[in-house]
């Protein structure tokens, strides 16, 4: 569904991707591990037309998509739930959610979602009111996928989904994870979190400066000795 | 000196409402695009010669000309959004080269009219000034009820839409998390041209009121932007509330000032604000360090 060949990005004339290849099914929960600074929100970026890919093709659905702005990478059904929770603090969680929806010409399924989302996060639906900046962390990482989820993707992408939360939290969030998966859409996840990212996908990608280090299946590079040792601390 | 005061408060007002007009522009293209379009002056400047050419050069009538001027100097500013700010965004996002290039434009621009037209004082021909209105002791000729009207009417038509508009929405994502408006598929290209289109109409508006109720000189836009100036930042960078009541209250506090001190000592009250305003609460009154709100 989604094929990244060869890509290379720059930073300023310092590469940051070195020809990353990768690609998710559909159906697929695929993790992107790594440590800090590897390339994992790179390759995100790159997939959403955030940053310009110097070579390499990104296709989608059979389709061309380097070098499309991140507007209509969206349109396309690419939905990026980006790193820190990027949610709009001055507005409120129903303007939040509304604007993740803006892509959709159909106001019928734009309620549609905001029911679904309300449905996934209760305590997002107890106050559409509220500004999204007074939120807790956790609570701004729901809306921040619920944002995402509003685009109606086919994909969605995932940056760190577990950073600075509370442990009972981060089960949660990639509980909630597997439930978007079942319910048809695919996941690209990045994660520092090697353990839980490998825990919860069907297949992983290691990142190491650029490259792709390391792929499989994900329970096989669980048990695997480099990546253990290297992320997972045993 | 009581009996003078309803009439102060009143030319306050008006005044205050010209300055609302131009710090408006002024505060949301901050807010938004995050440049500081020093050149705002001059848009207020070319509207009031804009306005003037429709008027005494092609006869239309004062109103009319007002129109034609929104959209003339609103298709000025998206052609100087699209070749000079969009290109250095794409290049060299640097704040000091935004500074230079807007300060660059404003000087082009002043002298540019000067050259054509010269320095000499002109007025837009407007029938609302020869009439008057008065009620009680307070006077006022029809053409400073239009001002404040007008002020009104399209402070509360961008209030609204800012707050309900899709594109209002996405002017407020961009401003508040421009990477995040990005990814939820906001043309933020499309934001910031529409942003200096708004921004550009306000000052073409206020230059075509204040045209025809003071003079139409090509240093006009110097005098206002100062003004505008401290009312932005008074009110707080990228806030349109702040300007609003940055704006009304400069120009109260100027006219009663008025009353009882010599005018060449009147800037000095704006001034002594901005400074006190800067040293206590450096993002302003209503700011909050960036962002446009309503």
């Amino acid at each position: 569904m989604l094929d990244l060949k060869d890509i290379r990005v720059f930073y300023d004339h310092v590469p940051a991707l070195r020809g990353v290849s990768l690609t998710v099914d559909s159906g697929e929960i695929v993790a992107l591990i790594g440590a800090n600074g590897a390339g994992k929100s790179t390759t995100l970026r790159a997939i959403q037309g955030m940053v310009k890919v110097a070579s390499g093709e990104i296709a989608w659905q059979g389709q061309r998509l380097t070098g499309s702005p991140p507007h209509q990478v969206v349109r396309h059904g690419i939905a990026h739930c980006p790193e820190g929770r990027q949610v709009f603090p001055d507005m409120t969680i129903a303007e939040n959610l509304n604007m993740g929806g803006m892509v959709l010409g159909d106001a019928q399924r734009r309620q549609e979602l905001t029911e679904y989302v309300y449905e996934r996060f209760p305590r997002l639906a107890e106050r559409p009111r509220q500004m999204a900046g007074s939120l807790s962390g956790g609570e701004q990482q729901m809306l921040a996928i619920g944002r995402a989820l509003m685009a109606d993707p086919k994909l969605l992408m995932l940056d760190e989904p577990s950073m600075g939360l509370a442990p009972i939290l981060v089960e949660s969030i990639f509980e909630m994870i597997r439930t978007i998966n079942q319910e048809g859409i695919s996941i690209l996840l990045v994660e520092q979190n090697a353990y839980m990212a490998l825990e919860h996908s069907t297949r992983a990608y290691v990142i190491e400066s650029g490259k792709i280090g390391a792929s499989g299946l994900s329970r096989v590079l669980l048990d695997d000795e480099y990546v253990r040792e290297a992320y997972l601390g045993i | 000196m009581i009996e003078f005061i309803p009439q102060l408060v009143v030319n306050g007002i008006v005044l205050g409402s010209i300055y609302v007009l131009v710090a408006l522009g002024l505060t949301l293209i901050f807010g938004i695009i995050d440049v500081v379009n020093f050149a705002h002056g001059e848009f207020y400047m070319i509207g009031a010669f804009v306005a003037f050419l429709c008027v005494s050069s092609l006869g239309l009538p004062y109103p009319l000309a007002i129109l034609a001027t929104a959209v003339i100097v609103g298709v000025f500013g998206l052609i100087t959004e699209r070749v000079i700010i969009r290109s250095l965004r794409k290049r060299n996002p640097h704040p000091i080269n935004y500074v230079l290039v807007t300060v660059g434009l404003s000087t082009f621009l002043l002298y540019g009219v000067n050259f054509i037209f010269g320095p000499d004082l002109r007025r837009i021909p407007s029938p609302y000034m020869k009439q008057v209105i008065h009620y009680a002791n307070v006077y006022l000729t029809t053409q400073r009820l239009l001002v404040v009207l007008v002020a009104f009417l399209l402070v509360a038509l961008l209030a609204y839409f800012v707050k309900y508009s899709s594109l209002g929405n996405q002017m407020r994502a961009t401003a508040q998390n421009y990477e995040a408006a990005r990814i939820v598929g906001v043309n933020t290209d499309r934001v910031f041209a529409s942003t200096f289109l708004i921004g550009s109409m306000l000052a073409g508006i206020a230059g075509a009121l204040v045209g025809a109720m003071f003079v139409t000189e090509p240093a006009m836009g110097i005098h206002i932007i100062v003004k505008a100036f401290i009312v932005v930042i008074v009110g707080g960078m990228g806030s349109i509330t702040g300007s609003i009541v940055a704006g009304l209250g400069l120009g109260l506090l100027e006219t009663l000032a008025g009353a009882v001190m010599p005018a060449e000592f009147l800037d000095i009250i704006g001034f002594s604000i901005m400074i006190l305003v800067l040293l206590t609460k450096p993002t302003g009154i209503f700011g909050s360090g960036g962002g446009a709100r309503a």
